[in-house]
């Protein structure tokens, strides 16, 4: 199995004003791939479609070699996954918690539990209800992990969370993942702490996957160009054009995505001249991909 | 797995479910004793009204307990959007199942506490040679009773959503009220046509309106 993750042609409408519209996404196993996107943009709600708690209206599914929804227990089995809200019982403590979770799942390890909850300083005795966001959400991490699951699906799992707590969690799932070879899909709109730890990468924008590839070329591949005498008409360039925008002058600022170094050989072709190329950091990279979305998103949708 | 949904289920209702029982033991003396008190001449008499009565309450009580157990965990899973039921690695319909056990198995605790109470009760008071008492079968109505109750309230919330529970438990309450009504004021029978068709053979709430008697002929 090389892909943990495969989704085609996903279609789901939720309501007037939102919907995913043909998605095509692959996560591949062993991978750590960040799912980013602005605040509504569909990662929670594809999320939920990936695990079957919502019904697709089209398209195909399939997650650790299982067709969602038909055989979505089946993979169940073997991810881990923690929401994006508690969504646990509230009266029960955590060590009550921890028992009803591992009866549901037969490969629960209750000594890495144990080890866990030291680990978080969880008091097996504390009221769900009375645990603090951090605590929460170190138990649902604990919840995820205990299994041995083969895909965790983590939906903004540190997000409103301090500093200390959120690396405590990052470091107990990168720990996780070197010594199991576990696939990760984490979603979140933190791109630096994306950047610290994914090797995949997809944007998603108002319902619609935007980019998706490794992260390196993620990375170096999306290029803020200064450029004077370039051509009215593009053509059709080697790389694909996100942004054009004029500066002083007759300098224009583009942003590019598969930039190479021998493409300077076009501009000099077209007449143009490449005076600066600068480097990106994630954010600026996703920032400028989601505003070429936009830009290139037909009127009325 | 069933072990733990029990438990859960069983410490969301605990409280509820005390107090019940507690009511179910409390019943039967304190009825019989009002009632062959205000008989004090005509003392069989008064045991069977009182045995009468203590059937309405048992009634009224086998409602709570299956709203009650019914509620409960639809109430917490509702309360999370489903959504932890929902990324469990079981089916939506296996899961239901094991709510509705562990809510079924959760109603013999008042069960037998009317048994008993039914036991203690029978045995404290002197009862004529025509007459027998019947704490047996009189559990085994209450927890039947209490089951097709909680059957109706369940499939409702689970079928139909929480505001399809809200109405069914409403409708139930307001027949239950009709019954209440008839019994006391002697209306003769049931005055509502769907009322009629749902409490008699081969309707599902025909124990309702069957004879509930502790002590009887």
């Amino acid at each position: 199995m090389s892909d943990a993750v495969l989704v085609r042609n996903l279609d789901y409408r939720a309501g007037k004003e939102f919907a995913i519209r043909d998605l095509a996404m692959t996560v591949p196993a062993g991978s750590v791939y960040g799912f980013l996107g602005p605040n509504g943009s569909g990662k929670t709600t594809t999320i939920q479609l990936l695990l079957g708690m919502r019904r697709a209206d089209a398209g195909t599914v399939s997650v650790l070699g299982h067709d969602v929804p038909a055989g979505v227990h089946k993979a169940l089995a073997r991810i881990g996954y923690v929401p994006e809200r508690l969504h646990l019982y509230p009266t029960l403590t955590v060590e009550e918690t921890l028992r009803y979770h591992a009866a549901f799942y037969p490969d629960w390890d209750t000594a890495r539990a144990e080890q866990l909850r030291r680990e978080f300083a969880l008091r097996a005795e504390q009221a769900v209800e009375r645990l603090s966001k951090g605590e929460a959400g170190k138990l649902m991490m604990l919840l995820a992990l205990a299994h041995t699951p083969e895909l965790l699906v983590l939906d903004e799992p540190t997000d409103g969370l301090d500093p200390v707590v959120r690396r405590d969690m990052l470091n107990a799932l990168l720990e996780y993942v070197s010594a199991r070879h576990a696939t990760v899909l984490i979603s979140s709109h933190l791109v630096h702490e994306q950047e610290r730890i994914c090797d995949h990468v997809g944007v998603m924008d108002d319902g619609r996957l935007v980019a998706e590839m490794p992260m390196h070329a993620f990375r170096s591949g999306i290029k803020r160009l200064r450029i004077t005498g370039a051509p009215r008409d593009a053509g059709s360039p080697p790389f694909t054009l996100l942004t054009r925008g004029l500066r002083a002058g007759r300098e224009e600022e583009w942003v590019v995505r598969g930039w190479q170094t021998e493409m300077h050989d076009w501009f000099t072709r077209v007449g143009g001249e490449v005076r600066e190329v600068i480097d990106l950091d994630l954010e600026e990279s996703f920032v400028e991909l989601l505003r070429a979305a936009r830009k290139s998103e037909p009127e009325g949708n | 797995m069933f072990r733990q949904v029990l438990y859960v289920q069983w410490k969301w209702a605990r409280l509820e479910l005390i107090v019940c029982a507690i009511a179910a033991f409390l019943i039967p003396p304190v009825v019989m004793n009002v009632f062959i008190g205000q008989y004090d001449t005509y003392y069989t008499r008064g045991l069977l009204t009182g045995s009468a009565a203590t059937g309405v309450f048992y009634v009224a009580l086998a409602l709570v307990v299956a709203v009650t157990l019914a509620a409960r965990p639809w109430n917490a899973d509702a309360a999370l959007n489903h959504a932890y039921a929902l990324s469990l690695p079981v089916s939506w319909s296996e899961f239901t199942r094991y709510r509705f056990l562990a809510g079924a198995v959760l109603l013999v605790v008042p069960a037998l506490t009317v048994w008993l109470s039914g036991i203690v009760t029978a045995g404290s008071i002197t009862i004529p040679p025509t007459l027998q008492a019947y704490p047996a079968s009189l559990a085994i109505r209450f927890l039947l009773m209490a089951l097709v109750l909680y059957s109706a309230v369940f499939a409702l919330q689970y079928v139909a959503g929480k505001r399809a529970a809200k109405l069914g438990a409403w409708v139930l309450v307001l027949l239950l009220v009709v019954e209440v009504v008839v019994q006391l004021f002697h209306l003769g029978d049931p005055f509502v046509p769907t009322w009629k068709l749902l409490t008699s053979w081969p309707g599902p709430f025909r124990l309702l309106t069957a004879r509930w008697m502790l002590i009887d002929v």
